[in-house]
């Protein structure tokens, strides 16, 4: 099949049982690849109400048929499990040499089911696969397993791994790979440590089957000159997202104090500049990249090597818990990446936690001595390190702020800052419909990356609750997502504003398949609409209200910034639900009809 | 004399900080510090944004802030 590996490998780490079967042909032309395979086979082969810790859960790891070829950005796979923070549909994507090295290996998706009796890692070396005694990894970090792991193998591995905190199932965990890149959201780390596979380790060396190499050399060319001549390709090299961080300040979408306020007082000792001159040290890219974001940096202060910090760890460590100093926020980074945490949600945790500490729910008793103050880079520090480890008010902690605020009451659950039970990304969106609605929708929780809409909230108006925001909204669900299909980045689009009619013909070149933007979009209707399956299949009784945002935003206005005194109504926000799930073809519950699942090619999955 | 700021990657077409005389519309001023007009995104005035056909009074604090994709 041109432009796939050929082969989905199945591990299974109850019996150690390994098999290779072909990519299935229908599968591809129904769902692409990445998060479209990811979650055909949740949907299929997990059966209903699986305990998303127990060896019937899966992780489903894909590239897309893009991955590893000349396309820019070429490098992104996708993990698909069911989410042990959310109890729903998880999907985190990374960036770096891993998707490209699988298809090379032969392999579109690894299908990882049941539980190892022991730590393991599953070694693949083109044909052959292996799973590897992981005793003496088990309990190390994440960097430190990957450099050891390379030592042992070769630099030519690519190694995916988790740390302490997947292990020891933080529900947000994450898988690391390439020395600071993360498959961040909703414990897909978790699952990893819960089916005692610590690392993935991969070596391909095959040729991928190209339907027109000429046309893809020509037309591969043509999108990489694309991204160098944007007039947005200088300052994206230099920033990367920490771009984001004085622009976010500026209009009053920086999260801080819990999301209560819009800005900090003071925040250029973490903006873009500051970072670049006081601790990054080199630019880095993923595979095929020809604008590499990311930022390697060196903090003097603690001695280590970090990559980052990204827009999102500033955000919400930086913001969230008003650490207004770049290097204790890399340093708060580093310890995310070697313990394996997400540094989103651990961001939202620990605002919430000081939060409750300032309020009276936790006490010195509950915190073992430790006050929890704003803007103290011990607090955090420490704070990590426990939910990590699970130790003391960390094992709390470690359950995400929807079941910590349930379990602790007394009013935090108006401030626990999550959609679904996933933690709410880096804006803060009091003032900000489409934005809030992109939240409150989005399939996995409140994650940004299926939908970015505040530059258009800050285009159109940012009181308006019109129609035109639910279609926006929409649209960038299916554009954004596609390229998690497809196996590439988005942000040459995104942030190069490269012309998305490049994409058609690139995919025809190497597929054969001739497809339009229109079809490729319909493909990405039909996974949204999968995903949203799978939780009214998975979560009892969910509709609307499960889409509903936190209460700060409709109840308390936001305390400074730019937006101070904002905030959204709740009938704004009823409003905001009704005209998205009209125009999805959903019922009012936000229930996809039979009809539309039907006009989706979906009856025959969804029974 | 009104004050402009330009925000992030903009600065470096602006400086951080300056003044200028009121009377001349966003649009032209932009031309006249040689801001590519598609990388400001948006216009603040005095906290509220306006369109790049405003024109600038004497006592408007502007702000220019770039367009971004976000990520
Ligand atoms: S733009 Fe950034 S995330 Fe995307 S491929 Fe390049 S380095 Fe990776």
């Amino acid at each position: 099949m041109n432009g796939y590996g050929g082969k989905i490998l199945r591990v299974n780490l109850t019996t150690g049982q390994i098999t290779k079967e072909p990519t299935p042909a229908h599968v591809a032309e129904k769902f692409l690849g990445g998060r479209g395979f990811g979650i055909y086979f949740l949907y299929t082969e997990v059966p209903k109400g699986a305990n998303p810790l127990g060896p019937e859960n899966k992780l489903i790891i894909s590239s897309g048929p893009l991955s590893g070829t000349l396309t820019p950005g070429a490098g992104k796979m996708d993990f698909t499990t069911k989410s042990p923070l959310t109890g729903g549909y998880a999907s985190a994507s990374v960036g770096g040499h891993l998707t490209a090295e699988l298809k090379y290996a032969g392999y579109d998706s690894i299908i990882v089911e049941g539980i190892s009796p022991k730590p393991v890692y599953l070694y693949i070396n083109d044909d052959e696969v292996e799973l590897r005694d992981a005793s003496d990894l088990w309990g190390k970090g994440a960097i430190t397993v990957e450099t050891e792991l390379k030592k042992r193998l070769g630099e030519e591995f690519q190694i995916a791994t988790i740390g302490p905190a997947g292990e020891n199932l933080v529900k947000y965990a994450c898988i690391s790979h390439d020395f600071g890149r993360q498959a961040g959201r909703g414990g897909v780390g978790t699952v990893m440590g819960a089916k005692k596979l610590k690392a993935i380790a991969v070596h391909g060396t095959k040729d991928i089957p190209i339907a027109d190499p000429q046309a893809l050399l020509r037309l591969g060319t043509e999108a990489y000159k694309a991204c160098k001549a944007s007039g947005g390709f200088e300052a994206w090299v230099r920033y990367g997202t920490s771009g984001v961080t004085v622009w976010s300040n500026e209009v009053g979408a920086f999260p801080v104090r819990n999301f209560q306020a819009g800005a900090l007082e003071d925040y250029s000792g973490l903006s873009g500049e500051t970072m670049r001159q006081r601790i990054v040290i080199t630019d880095k890219g993923c595979f095929g990249c020809p604008s590499p974001c990311g930022k390697y940096s060196f903090s003097k202060k603690y001695n280590i090597y970090v990559e980052g910090p990204e827009y999102e760890t500033t955000a919400l460590i930086g913001g969230d818990c008003v650490l207004t100093d770049i290097e204790d926020v890399a340093y708060a980074n580093w310890l995310c990446d070697e313990l394996g945490i997400d540094t989103i949600s651990v961001g939202n945790v620990m605002a919430f936690a000081i939060e409750c500490f300032e309020k009276g729910i936790i006490t010195k008793e509950d915190t073992g001595g430790l006050e929890l103050r704003w803007g103290e880079p011990k607090v955090v520090f420490t704070l990590i390190e426990k939910i990590a480890r699970r130790e003391g008010i960390g094992d709390l902690l470690a359950e995400g702020v929807k079941y910590a605020s349930q379990k602790l009451g007394k009013g935090s659950e108006e401030f626990a800052i999550h959609v679904k039970g996933m933690e709410v990304s880096g804006y803060e969106s009091h003032n900000a419909p489409a934005m809030l609605l992109s939240y409150m929708t989005c399939d996995v929780g409140a994650h940004h990356n299926r939908s970015w809409a505040i530059t258009y909230d800050l285009q159109v108006g940012r009181d308006l609750v019109t129609p035109d925001k639910a279609e926006r909204v929409i649209y960038l669900q299916h554009v954004r997502p596609l390229f998690d299909c497809l196996g590439a980045c988005r942000l040459q689009w995104v942030e190069l504003s490269i012309d998305l009619g490049l994409y058609p013909p690139i995919l025809k070149a190497i597929t054969g398949i001739d497809r339009s933007w229109e079809d490729l979009l319909k493909i990405s209707e039909r996974v949204w609409n999968l995903t949203r399956m799978y939780w009214v299949r998975e979560v009892e009784g969910f509709g609307r209200e499960w889409d509903y945002p936190p209460p700060r935003f409709y109840k308390e206005p936001v305390t400074y910034g730019p937006t101070k005194g904002k905030l959204m109504s709740w009938s704004d926000i009823q409003k905001l639900l009704d005209m998205y799930y009209e125009k999805r073809g959903w019922d009012k519950n936000g229930i996809p009809t039979p009809e539309k699942l039907a006009e989706l090619g979906l009856a025959d999955i969804v029974k | 004399m009104a004050k402009v700021k330009a925000v992030g990657i903009l600065s470096r077409y602006a400086g951080d900080e300056m003044e200028v005389e009121g009377g001349k519309s966003v649009e032209e001023l932009l031309a006249s510090l040689g801001i590519p007009s598609p990388l400001v995104g948006i216009v603040l005035v005095n906290g509220r944004q306006v369109e790049k056909s405003y024109v600038i009074g004497e006592e408007d604090e502007v702000k220019l802030i770039p367009l971004l994709g976000g990520g």
